[in-house]
């Protein structure tokens, strides 16, 4: 993505949040300036974001040097990270927490560079082992019980 | 209570056996993460909140404020030995302490960094105990305006001192405050933003932000460096000590550092990178031998080490007096507070002195124990560096998550840490500072209870606030910080033409 593409969208991302905290916001209670209501703060900070995302989208217009923004390098590392991190909460209240530590540390090993199935596979679950030690039985963390154990 | 009576109290408080073993777990784990890159302080005070539950409230202020000015000092090892800030705010250290240590003087750096660090420690806690009842002794005359103005004044202060441009900066000062505004209302309880989610209504906790946007954003950019592993230089016990020149060369920078580094830390912002760039410069003008800076001068370790750890011991003063934090550590430290059910603002010091007092004392407790730490095994701790990139990265991880998640039990905080990461990651690719993000979130409620209650104090006659002396002069010096630089560039132009 070149790197003027990047800061429009950034501009337009935050500005359609902005306007639409400030669209919800008039539709709280607004109150007085005397008596103020619940939506009198959210709005003042609605407009502000509005007009601080518009004032960024006119400097990305006309910015001389705009940032560098490769998505490119390496993107295939943080989609693997980001997909292990969402499987690991997705999968947490269902399967309990050992299943999911297992795959997330297999996943990250694999990203930062550990090679071998059998390696991955050993040390991921030696992690996990501490890692249930530590704060389930260490610590009292509470996990999800698994769904089969229900 | 005068301040003498009140160091002597918390040394009391301090040296109990339990808030012993809570400050040096503190320490211990703040140096592995400042000598660790990924996790930071934010993310390890965040992991150990759960952890703190089973503490007094002392116990658990005392432990997380360890962490956060023991970062401080596991920050520079790495910058000398490996030419890698820990820390963000040992970055330039990395200048002349690892050129020190390539020509084999990285003994003497350490030494003076560790030394610096401790001075530094020395001055912060009497600068605390001196100034902080002073300062909460006024602050009992403020009224929600002046609280009003002072976040205010601190939120614009924050959008000129992190470096990103305006706009970005205002951007993520108004993104913090949204978030901050979901969930119930301050003063009437209505349920705002909730979308029908139940476990919104208690609002979006700063906790999953603070981790996401600090520890699983580091992961990505880890992971996207391809950070390897490099091998740190060895340091042997008897090679610490610097030669006498080295020992007079480091003394007026470490005063002048630490006492810099301290005003710094009072004002909002990632103050200990601004106050450790500003020693470096200021060293470099004093300096007789201004041409050995950045091939191994010691006065660029003494004067910023020094001035790093100062400003993470001033970042308490707004917090422990005023209950108002200007730096990530120090909102988590709200956080924690808040946890433990401690009244924070100006009465904390009458209501808990234990927890006030407390701190201050273990601070300097703290800092001879990391001295010991840091010196005599720092071998020790340099070993950790040695571990290879995947399983520091997957430990981090996994620490993230399940610190995130043993809070409060929550799957909803588990999603929010992951897209605040995600967040964090692209936003600092795009030049936003997220740091910004997460102060205005932590100061967004502060915010908004005050602006309700001053609009009901003055019954929506507004202009009344700025007929408070106080109130009005925080929104001025607000105003003027903002306004400083385009009046700074008119004026050179003027004188230009």
């Amino acid at each position: 993505m070149k790197s003027r593409t990047a800061g429009l969208a950034a501009a337009v991302l935050f500005l359609a949040i902005g306007g639409s905290h400030l669209f919800m916001a008039l539709y709280l209670k607004r109150g007085t300036l005397a008596e103020p209501g619940p939506g009198l703060f959210p709005i003042f900070v609605g407009a502000l974001m509005t007009a601080a995302s518009l004032f960024y989208l006119f400097q990305v217009i006309f910015e001389r040097h705009p940032v560098e923004f490769d998505l490119r390098a390496n993107a295939s590392r943080i989609i693997i990270l980001v997909a292990a991190f969402a499987a690991f909460i997705a999968l947490l209240p269902r399967l309990g927490f050992v299943t999911p530590s297992f795959l997330l540390q297999f996943a990250t090993l694999h990203v930062f560079g550990m090679r071998g199935a059998w390696r991955l596979a050993i040390v991921a679950a030696v992690t996990t082992a501490a890692a249930v030690l530590l704060f389930e039985i260490l610590l009292g963390v509470q996990f999800p019980t698994p769904l089969w154990r229900l | 209570m005068n301040a003498v009576e009140g160091i002597l109290y918390g040394f009391s408080v301090a040296l109990q056996w339990g808030n012993l073993l809570a400050c040096f777990l503190g320490v211990l784990i703040g140096t592995i993460v400042g000598v660790l890159p990924g996790i930071g302080p934010v993310g390890a005070m965040a992991l150990l909140l759960p952890v703190t539950y089973t503490l007094t409230p002392a116990g658990a202020m005392i432990m997380l404020a360890g962490i956060y000015y023991g970062s401080m000092y596991g920050g520079s090892t790495t910058s000398i030995l490996v030419n890698i800030p820990g820390e963000v705010s040992s970055m330039i250290t990395t200048l002349d302490g690892y050129q020190m240590a390539r020509r084999g003087r990285a003994g003497p750096a350490l030494f003076v960094a560790a030394i610096g660090s401790f001075a530094a420690g020395t001055v912060g806690v009497l600068g605390l105990a001196f100034v902080g009842p002073l300062l909460s002794k006024a602050a009992l005359s403020f009224g929600p305006p002046e609280f009003f103005a002072l976040c205010l004044l601190g939120l614009m202060i924050l959008s000129r001192l992190t470096g990103s441009s305006l706009s970005r900066s205002f951007v993520m000062v108004s993104a913090g405050l949204a978030l901050s505004t979901i969930g119930m209302e301050p003063m009437s309880g209505t349920s705002r933003f909730t979308f029908g989610v139940l476990d919104l209504s208690q609002g979006i906790d700063l906790v999953p932000i603070a981790m996401g946007m600090f520890g699983i954003a580091e992961i990505f950019t880890m992971a996207e460096d391809k950070l390897g592993n490099t091998a740190p230089l060895a340091v042997k016990l008897r090679e610490l000590f610097p030669t006498k020149e080295e020992w007079r060369r480091s003394q007026s920078p470490i005063i002048r550092g630490s006492l810099m580094g301290f005003l710094f830390g009072l004002l909002p912002g990632p103050t200990a990178l601004i106050a450790t760039f500003s020693s470096y410069a200021l060293e470099r003008k004093l300096s007789k031998y201004p041409e050995q800076f950045g091939k191994g001068a010691i006065e660029g370790v003494a004067g910023p080490e020094a001035a790093n750890n100062g400003a993470a011991q001033g970042a308490f003063i707004p917090l422990l007096t005023l209950g108002i934090p200007f730096a990530p550590a120090s909102a988590m430290l709200l956080t924690a507070l808040l946890i433990h059910g401690v009244q924070t603002g100006p009465l904390m010091m009458v209501k808990n002195p234990e927890v006030f007092w407390g701190v201050v004392s273990s601070m300097y407790v703290g800092n001879a124990m990391l001295l010991v730490l840091n010196l005599p095994l720092i071998g020790l701790f340099v070993s950790l560096l040695r571990l290879p990139i995947y399983v520091i990265a997957s430990i981090v991880a996994l620490l993230c998550l399940v610190g995130t998640y043993a809070i409060s039990n929550s799957m909803l905080d588990l999603w929010v840490l992951l897209i605040s990461g995600v967040a964090a990651y692209l936003l600092r690719k795009l030049r936003f500072e997220p740091a910004i993000l997460v102060l205005a979130l932590a100061l967004g409620p502060i915010l908004e209870r005050s602006f309700l209650q001053s609009l009901y104090l003055v019954q929506g006659e507004w202009v009344q606030v700025f007929q408070r002396p106080i109130a009005a002069g925080m929104l001025l010096a607000g105003l003027a910080v903002l306004a400083a630089p385009a009046l700074f560039r008119m004026g050179k132009r003027i004188a230009t033409r």
